[in-house]
């Protein structure tokens, strides 16, 4: 009978999320917010300079001047911050708990399109570009990064509906 | 019968606990397996991209290899690009404007184009057109006044167009760099009329709201465009990138004359930009001179 007692937890475990999950969530999109919110405040004004080196292959310049830098013509600065402040009401502890099944549908598919959109991005500065940004590339980990803790939090509290 | 209904509900309660448990570890295989092709797929565009470098680098000056093999050695290039963004000052001062008409046609009451808080150069053009080929040298010598340029390659206008295979450079790898100005540089089409960089939105209306749609078109900041070449390309027929770029110096050319001194009116827009800045450019007579009128 010990053995029912080591391999299957108590039932509080099956019912609360991992304790590391949502603060991970929580800090990834709060990076990723504050740097996206930089990027933006540098696109719409003039007192506000990219701190980034230029060289042959890094130029942050380069890259959020070029025609890739806008998605039908909204700057993809915002597209971050939109996408980082969706991230952030989607990842609060209360949207963790075991369960809602569409709350976690709708959150592993947003983060599966913030990496999408991020290989499309990363595509553009190696192949079109021809120049690393490197402000971008911090939102660009932060958002697989984003991906991979979504991807293990829906995994870590994914049930099946308890017995009557 | 009494104690079975509890033993029962225990077994139900196991079964669930299992279940659940073998749910999660399914899904985090899979989770582990997606993680693992998101990282797998970045690092294939990084070996992709450094592969084609390396492959690149023998022929990184040349442009549309198809079509005309061997335009230049990457030697050539490095010698020709530092020939012409080195230009010594005494040089624009002998030269002065070389003759050249005032080119710049003030664009009041347009928005002002910053990028970074630094002042933008948008410059619109295609490799294929002859007036591009022919404004990109007095371009790159007047913003190698201003900052650095590093990837500029060399080509030729098209060989079916009007004044054919002009030599020239070509931005589409360019990158610069500026304490005072920022430039964005888009090649529209290649040699042959391929699509080549697109430009965005906003950029497209400026070309046709200042532009009429017409090529070469250089926005200053949003103060003024450059909407031709300030001189004929008929000037460079039949000379190459490594004549044109020895006569940059010699103050009786007429190329020269044309190139630096159309390059010297484009410094006088770029000076009122950068607020004169750097003094050892923008400080001279000619160029307060030119501020205002070229």
């Amino acid at each position: 009978m010990t053995t029912t007692a080591t391999t299957v937890p108590r039932d509080r475990d099956l019912v609360a999320a991992p304790r590391w999950i949502a603060p991970a969530a929580l800090t990834a999109t709060a990076a990723g917010l504050a740097v996206s919110a930089y990027l933006t405040i540098a696109h719409y004004t003039q007192t506000v300079a990219l701190a980034c080196p230029a060289t042959a292959t890094i130029n942050c310049e380069k890259v959020t001047s070029s025609p890739q830098s806008e998605l039908l013509g909204i700057p993809v600065a915002v597209l971050g911050l939109v996408f980082f402040a969706a991230m952030a009401a989607l990842a609060v502890p209360a949207a963790w708990r075991p369960g809602r099944p569409r709350l976690r549908a709708v959150r592993l598919g947003f983060a599966a399109l913030g990496v999408c959109f991020v290989v499309r991005l990363v595509y553009a500065e190696l192949f079109e570009i021809d120049a690393i940004c490197l402000w971008c590339t911090v939102v660009h980990v932060l958002a697989v990064a984003l991906f991979a803790i979504t991807a293990l939090g829906t995994a870590a509290t994914a049930a099946v509906p308890e017995p009557a | 019968m009494s104690t079975s209904r509890p033993a029962t509900a225990a077994r139900r309660r196991v079964a669930w606990q299992q279940a659940t448990l073998a749910k999660r570890h399914r899904q985090r295989l899979a989770a582990t397996v997606g993680i693992t092709l998101v990282i797998a797929l970045f690092a294939g565009l990084v070996i992709a991209k450094a592969a084609n470098g390396h492959r690149a680098t023998p022929t990184a000056s040349v442009t549309s290899p198809a079509t005309s093999p061997a335009l230049s050695s990457p030697a050539t290039t490095a010698r020709v690009v530092a020939q012409a963004t080195s230009v010594p000052a005494d040089v624009y001062a002998a030269i002065g404007t070389g003759g050249t008409a005032a080119q710049a046609q003030a664009i009041p009451g347009a928005g002002r184009l910053t990028v970074g808080g630094k002042p933008q150069v948008l410059y619109l053009g295609a490799e294929y057109c002859p007036y591009c080929a022919a404004e990109r040298w007095p371009l790159v010598l007047a913003l190698s006044r201003f900052g650095t340029f590093t990837g500029l390659e060399l080509t030729e206008s098209s060989s079916s167009d009007v004044y054919p295979n002009t030599n020239t450079f070509t931005f589409q790898h360019a990158t610069y760099t500026s304490a005072y100005l920022a430039f964005t540089p888009v090649e529209l089409y290649d040699r042959n009329d391929n699509p080549l960089q697109t430009a965005t939105a906003a950029q497209q209306q400026l070309l046709q709201t200042y532009g009429q749609g017409g090529i070469p078109f250089i926005d200053l900041g949003g103060t003024a465009v450059l909407r031709s070449s300030g001189y004929s390309p008929q000037l460079l027929a039949g000379m190459d990138w490594t004549q044109i770029a020895a006569s940059l110096t010699d103050e009786s050319s007429p190329v020269a004359r044309a190139i630096v001194g159309t390059a010297e009116r484009i410094t006088g827009q770029l000076c009122r930009l950068t607020g004169n800045r750097p003094g050892t450019v923008c400080q001279t007579t000619e160029i307060s001179s030119l501020e205002g009128a070229s």
